[in-house]
């Protein structure tokens, strides 16, 4: 593939973002001691929105070169350097600019500074500065990787380096233990994608490295777009099962980063990072690369009609889980947590049903209105002197206009308002492609699978509907202020935690990336101290600073109607520029009018629900007192169990193979001459204290394995004679 | 059965048993050790019986002589501290006889139906003569003689490290 | 007889690495004796120095022709030199944060540094010889010098019994390995690698030199720990003084790797015997390593038994290597060892920063709040850490990716199964170190550490520059390496690796 220069510039668009990573790490730190807190905060977060700002203008600047670029002909592929060129494979640095990664790009650097700039205000107590926004710009930089890579290579270094940044900030305040397991365990769950992942891609290079004639693979990068998507048609005549196998061993490393069912539990858990991260990775960007990776190796997976609907059966089990657990839930973070998993279903959705264009589609509105819906629950956090309980919010409308108006906004949009909001639009494409579905796997009741997940669909939205309408009332409706009752709780975000290990003043000074605790006390010392209290009765909320409001302002602008129907609307522009050729018009079973009544009708029977319920006053079965609980709406709060099942039935069930390999290892000799006691013995606890193995036991089982090793090679000899 | 196949039944049979005693014997030192020179000098004949005279002649001296009499300074200056060995309930020796047995088992049915006849060779010339010896010791072979004189100085150095206490 | 007639060639220039490092360490030994009680650094000093020297000298053979020499006793090529220049690189990585451990935990033995350079010399031996007696040798070099600096922290127990233990298991397994030698001499009349390999070749059956090749195994697969002949690994890792550990971990592994891959070469025609045993052996060295890794609380005995679980891993690569000849090579074993010996090294390099004066505690509980104490060796453990599970960017990454890569191309597609579900196993216990590490309990009392000198930390940067350089440069060090061939098994007809490499990279 050429190269057109025009298109070099790429690289500014990775290389600007990590500068800034470089910047922050090296230099963050001495920067906010040198121009004190005040104004070493603020001019370290410029320096950090700079260059994602930089990345937006010229990601914009190539879109429209791109644009200008005939339609079958936009595509090009920036290459650095070599990289790797191991027994054939070639591996090179390369970046590919077409329509998809940069519509990725776009969101990724758009939204990326926006929230940039909103963290700054977030974060402006945060001792810890430099490093959150080391981190952040890092994310960035991997997060550009993933979808500008022309191999997988490079996009599963970037999808690895965003889960490391992402682990990074889950556990940013990572003195408390809490954060430290839901960095933790956010990180095995995808790792279990990720060995999806990594099979998938192998099985890619050992097919086109075995069947490079039968295939008519052009030179040996095995790994590139380019290579693996033109072999695509000839693979299905040749080999449908492996073809099968290599979606769906992909789409298992989707399912890991865009925490689909069962392994969305990590998602949850994520919350526990500050709340831009929440935002930007576990809503905006980082989710959504599973999606992206369905859209890039959407030719070869399209191939596989069973693939699709196993696909699109999970996003429908997906949206439907998510958004069930959101009706229970309280913390204001984990219902936006829980509707993400639930958004990110329809996402998959409109994968498993061939409009892999709606799924980006819908990636686009939901970045905007889910950052607004997370943005804005920050700033009532904010307000609230970081308390996330619902129970305590109540009638903030009048104290926080700015923030309830924009997150109205995104409110409306997740639930659907017609025409008027992003949303509508992008969910109309995905449950419209999906009903109307005409070819697929078989589903049930005589609808393909497809069909079957766009009306499961339906009802989730009506559902998302209803959750989200309570979030909405419970935090700003009604004249309850519920706060001024509140009992002073330690559970809230842990802004101060740094201060949990107070007994370790007597450590020296390091210079370092970190900050020791001397310089943790000082730094509070030349701090004008702000009044921080508690939640009280005299508690009473304040609007956010500037750099909070004005990104809640952009974000909700870009999520209003015109987005939607200028995207999606009847001139099709998305589609257009994502699939390359003009979009037919679908004729599927179901009439685009109905769909739009059904829509309509579930917005309207889940928002007056939630009004007749929530509307007056907070239901007693909400309260604070877990006894008075409905029983339905506590098992959603504890998320039906699945989460305890999945977590803790599989850290104890690798506890205890674990255990038993140990103790088999270590007992084996033992057991057998001693009796079972031993072993049952060791199962039981034991196993944890440091053994003091006897020699003679080893050397027994050495000789036995000696024995094993001489007797199997004399069978293989007496059996079958080599040669 | 030939003579040299009785004679050789007989004294490899013999220095097998040494070799049990060693271990068997293991509560009594003294007896032990005894059973080890047994083993040692035996192993000495087999290699008469092979031709080797210089590596009997060697065996016997170096190991039944240098290093058995060391052995036995040991433990009589152990026995002399009246030490009694830390004696554990021993359990596993039924099942080391067991895979003993089994290795010997699984060896011995092959190479009893076992041929040698095709990789038989001559013997060169002067083999097992002091000249031949000394001969590839300097040239083929000097680069492992030099090895083994670092291996030996490694065991100086480490058995000085170890012996020294907390200096 | 004609003595003349015997005297072998001699290749000074290959003999000359291990002559060097023998050597330094008789310099070290009398600077030692000469200075009493003073400190070290003059040992230390010239210790490095000599393995710089030896370095040197074995980069500037690399490229060079393959010879042998000293009847076959000597053989210089490039995948020897590659694992000598290994273990001499981690011989002196091991130096570099030797002394303030030592000093931190009063053992006062400066023999440590002449031992562990007679060590890396066997283990020299062990990878450049075609020759069995010098195999052995090396072997018995390597191991009874670690048996020694097992047992070096004399007021320790732990120690003792762990150098006792390693010592009994050892001379176990060296018996084995000369038994299997025997009988391999037994059939064959020769120990020279080259003329076993013909005389199987050219046999049908062999029944002694089978048996004896699986003695043989027995041996080396003690040395390279692995299963079932791994027990030793964690008793012994935790027990022996920890930079004794990382020498272990590095130096031995690789030197048993090496002398692995020549001997399998040598006995390649048996493959139909040896194949499914060595095909099974990796697939519980894996397992095994890393289950019994999810229960252990130390961070010395878990990081013993990842290094079980990263035996398997390199045996797949081995078998990678020698089920598809010509097509897979031995880089990405080869690649796989460096990147190995560094984040190894590096992650126990900062574990010892838990001894403080006498005292070392390494359980997990024990590191809590390293970060603070020491940021420089923290982040650097993260590193490792990371690269240990195969994150992208460090060289943990590719050389699990091109060990899962040969796998797949030879057809082994289940060993790259099993090694991926592996990998993602171990994140489990390799990111409790890291939480351990970075966690601070409130109330908790907090362990001391040492203070981290200027030379761990050297230590730790020359790990990072390895686990970072290999993974961003991966490409070109592959490419200098040279296809790390040892030379096709016999009796399969093989392209010549030097045209299938130039065709790759001319693309």
């Amino acid at each position: 593939m050429t190269v057109p220069n025009e298109f070099s510039t790429v690289w500014w668009i990775v290389f600007l973002p990590l500068l800034g990573f470089l910047f922050q790490a090296l230099l963050g730190k001495r920067l906010v001691e040198t121009l004190g807190a005040k104004f070493g905060r603020p001019a370290a977060g410029a320096i950090a929105v700079a260059p994602i700002g930089l990345a937006f203008l010229l990601g914009a600047d190539l879109t429209s070169k791109l644009a200008q670029l005939p339609e079958h002909a936009r595509a090009a592929v920036s290459t650095l350097g070599p990289w790797m060129s191991v027994q054939g494979l070639q591996v090179p640095f390369e970046l590919r600019v077409d329509p998809l990664s940069m519509t990725m790009v776009l969101i990724i650097t758009g939204i990326g500074a926006l929230i940039h700039l909103y963290a700054i205000g977030y974060m402006a107590q945060e001792r810890d500065f430099p490093r959150f926004f080391t981190y952040l710009n890092l994310f960035v930089a991997a997060m550009l990787v993933l979808v500008l890579g022309n191999n997988l290579v490079l996009t599963f270094v970037g999808w690895e380096g965003v889960g490391v940044c992402s682990y990074l900030l889950i556990g940013f305040w990572y003195r408390d233990l809490a954060n430290s397991k839901a960095a933790n365990k956010a990180f095995i769950v995808n790792r279990v994608g990720d060995v999806g992942f990594a099979l998938g891609m192998f099985w890619i290079v050992h097919l086109l490295s075995q069947n490079r004639e039968t295939l008519a693979v052009t030179g040996e990068r095995w790994l590139s777009y380019d290579t693996i998507l033109a072999v695509s048609p000839r693979l299905l005549e040749m080999f449908p099962t492996a073809l099968f196998w290599i979606s769906i061993l992909l789409f298992i490393g989707a399912m890991g980063k865009s925490a689909q069912f069962p392994l969305y539990v990590w998602l949850p858990d994520a919350m526990a990072g500050p709340t831009p991260v929440s935002a930007l990775i576990h809503a905006a960007t980082m989710v959504t690369s599973g999606v992206y990776l369905l859209n890039r190796m959407s030719p070869w997976i399209a191939l596989s009609p069973a693939a699709m609907g196993i696909i699109a059966i999970v996003g429908a089990v997906t949206a439907l889980v998510g958004a069930a657990i959101a009706f229970g839930q309280t913390d204001i973070k984990t219902v936006l947590a829980y509707s993400t998993v639930s958004q990110l279903g329809y996402m998959f959705i409109a994968c498993g049903v061939g409009a892999f264009w709606a799924g980006m589609f819908h990636v686009i509105t939901h970045a905007f209105f889910k950052a607004l819906l997370f943005l804005g629950s920050g700033a009532v956090i904010y307000a609230m002197a970081h308390q996330q309980d619902m129970r305590h919010y109540g009638n903030l409308r009048r104290y926080l206009p700015i923030t309830f108006a924009t997150m109205a906004v995104g409110w409306a949009a997740i639930v659907g308002v017609p025409f008027l909001f992003s949303g509508f639009w992008s969910k109309e494409a995905v449950l419209g492609a999906a009903v109307n579905q005409t070819h697929g796997a078989t589903g049930a009741f005589g609808l393909t699978a497809g069909q079957l997940a766009g009306w499961v669909g339906f009802a989730v939205a009506a559902m998302t509907a209803f959750y989200m309408t309570r979030m909405m009332l419970l935090t700003f409706g009604t004249s309850e202020e519920r706060w001024r009752d509140a009992v002073p709780d330690h559970h809230a975000e842990p802004v101060h935690s740094h201060e949990a290990d107070a007994d370790h003043h007597d450590v020296e000074d390091v210079e370092g990336f970190f900050f020791s605790d001397a310089e943790m006390e000082r730094a509070s010392m030349l701090e004008v101290h702000e009044e921080h209290h508690d939640l009280d009765s005299h508690h009473t909320p304040r609007e956010v600073p500037w750099v909070m409001w004005v990104p809640l302002v952009l974000l909700a602008v870009g999520s209003l109607g015109f987005v939607g129907s200028w995207l999606g609307g009847a001139n099709h522009r998305l589609e257009a520029w994502l699939t390359g050729h003009a979009p037919h018009e679908a004729h599927g079973p179901v009439a685009h009018n109905l769909l739009i009544g059904i829509s309509a009708l579930a917005f309207v029977s889940g928002v007056g629900l939630a009004f007749w319920l929530y509307g007056k006053k907070t239901p007693v079965w909400e309260g604070m007192d877990d006894k008075k609980w409905n029983p339905l709406q506590l098992f959603a709060r504890r998320q039906f169990g699945i989460d305890a099942i999945l977590s803790d039935g599989t850290v104890r069930l690798g506890g205890i193979v674990g255990a038993v390999c140990f103790a088999l290892d270590r007992y084996v000799v033992d057991g057998v001459v001693n009796g079972v006691g031993v072993l049952a013995r060791s199962l039981g606890g034991a196993v944890r204290q440091p053994q003091t193995g006897y020699v003679r036991t080893y050397a027994t089982l050495m000789q036995y394995g000696a024995v094993a090793l001489v007797a199997y090679v004399v069978y293989r000899l007496m059996t079958g004679a080599p040669q | 059965m030939t003579a040299n196949q009785v004679a050789f039944l007989l004294v490899g049979g013999l220095a097998a048993l040494g070799a049990t005693g060693v271990v068997a014997c293991g509560e009594k030192p003294v007896r032990s050790a005894l059973c080890l020179v047994l083993n040692f000098f035996l192993l000495g004949v087999l290699y008469f019986m092979l031709g080797a005279e210089l590596l009997g002649i060697i065996q016997v001296m170096v190991y039944a002589g240098a290093i058995m009499v060391l052995f036995l300074f040991v433990v009589m200056v152990l026995a002399l501290q009246s030490q009694e060995a830390p004696r554990h309930k021993e359990r596993r020796w039924p099942l080391a006889i067991v895979g003993a047995i089994a290795l010997a088992a699984t060896v011995a049915s092959v190479i009893v139906t076992f041929d040698p006849s095709p990789f038989s060779q001559p013997v060169g010339d002067g083999y097992g003569k002091p000249q031949a010896i000394g001969a590839y010791l300097f040239t083929e072979y000097a680069l492992p003689f030099e090895v083994a004189s670092v291996l030996l100085l490694v065991g100086i150095v480490g058995s000085v490290l170890l012996a020294r206490r907390n200096a | 007889m004609n003595v003349n007639a015997l005297i072998p060639t001699v290749d000074w220039r290959a003999l000359a690495p291990f002559t060097i490092v023998v050597c330094t360490g008789i310099v070290a030994l009398i600077i030692e004796m000469l200075r009493p009680r003073r400190n070290n650094n003059l040992v230390v000093g010239v210790s490095l120095f000599g393995l710089l020297v030896a370095g040197w000298s074995l980069f500037g053979m690399l490229g060079g022709p393959s010879d042998e020499s000293f009847a076959g006793m000597i053989l210089n090529d490039r995948f020897g030199q590659i694992l000598q220049l290994v273990m001499v690189g981690s011989c002196a990585v091991c130096f570099l944060f030797s002394e303030p451990y030592l000093r931190e935990k009063r053992i006062p033995f400066a023999e440590f540094y002449p031992l562990a350079l007679w060590s890396t010399a066997g283990g020299m031996l062990m990878v450049s010889s075609k020759h069995l007696l010098m195999v052995f040798l090396g072997l018995e070099l390597l191991s009874i010098s670690l048996y020694c600096l097992a047992g070096m922290s004399r007021y320790e127990s732990k120690s003792e019994e762990s150098a006792l233990k390693y010592f009994l298991l050892g001379s176990f397994a060296s018996a084995f390995l000369l038994m299997g030698i025997a009988f391999i001499y037994g059939e064959t009349a020769s120990l020279h690698l080259g003329r076993i390999s013909e005389v199987l070749g050219a046999a049908s059956a062999s029944p002694l030199s089978t048996i004896g090749a699986a003695m043989v195994l027995v041996g080396l697969g003690f040395k390279l720990a692995l299963v079932p002949f791994h027990q030793w690994t964690p008793d012994v890792y935790q027990g022996a003084p920890t930079n004794v550990t990382a020498f272990m971990a590095a130096v031995s592994k690789v030197a048993a790797l090496g002398a692995l891959v020549r001997f399998l070469w040598a006995i390649g025609t048996l493959d139909t015997v040896w194949f499914p045993l060595m095909w099974w052996v990796a697939v519980a060295t894996m397992t095994v390593g890393n289950l019994a890794a999810l229960v252990q609380n130390d961070v010395k005995r878990t990081l013993g038994y990842s290094s079980i679980a990263h035996a398997g891993y390199l045996l797949v690569g081995v078998l990678a290597a020698f089920s598809a000849p010509g097509r897979v090579s031995l880089d990405a074993t080869a690649f796989y060892l460096i990147s190995y010996a560094a984040m190894t090294i590096g992650a126990f390099a900062v574990i010892s920063l838990t001894a403080s004066g006498q005292h070392e505690g390494t359980r997990f509980y024990d590191v809590r709040g390293l970060w603070k104490r020491a940021p420089w060796a923290a982040g650097c453990l993260v590193v490792f850490l990371c690269s240990l599970i195969g994150i992208p960017i460090t060289s943990g990454f590719f050389g699990k990716l091109l060990i899962f890569q040969a796998a797949f191309d030879a057809g082994l597609p289940a060993l790259a199964v099993l090694l991926a579900v592996n990998s993602a196993i171990s994140t489990y216990y390799y990111l409790g170190i890291i939480q351990a590490a970075f966690v601070t309990e409130e109330g908790a009392v907090a362990p001391r550490f040492g203070k981290p000198s200027a030379s761990l930390n050297l230590a730790c940067a020359v790990c990072l520059a390895g686990v970072l350089g290999a993974g961003l440069f991966a490409g070109p060090l592959i490419r200098g390496m040279g296809t790390a061939e040892v030379g096709p098994p016999v009796g399969v007809p093989v392209q010549d690796p030097l045209t299938i490499h130039t065709k790759n990279t001319s693309d």
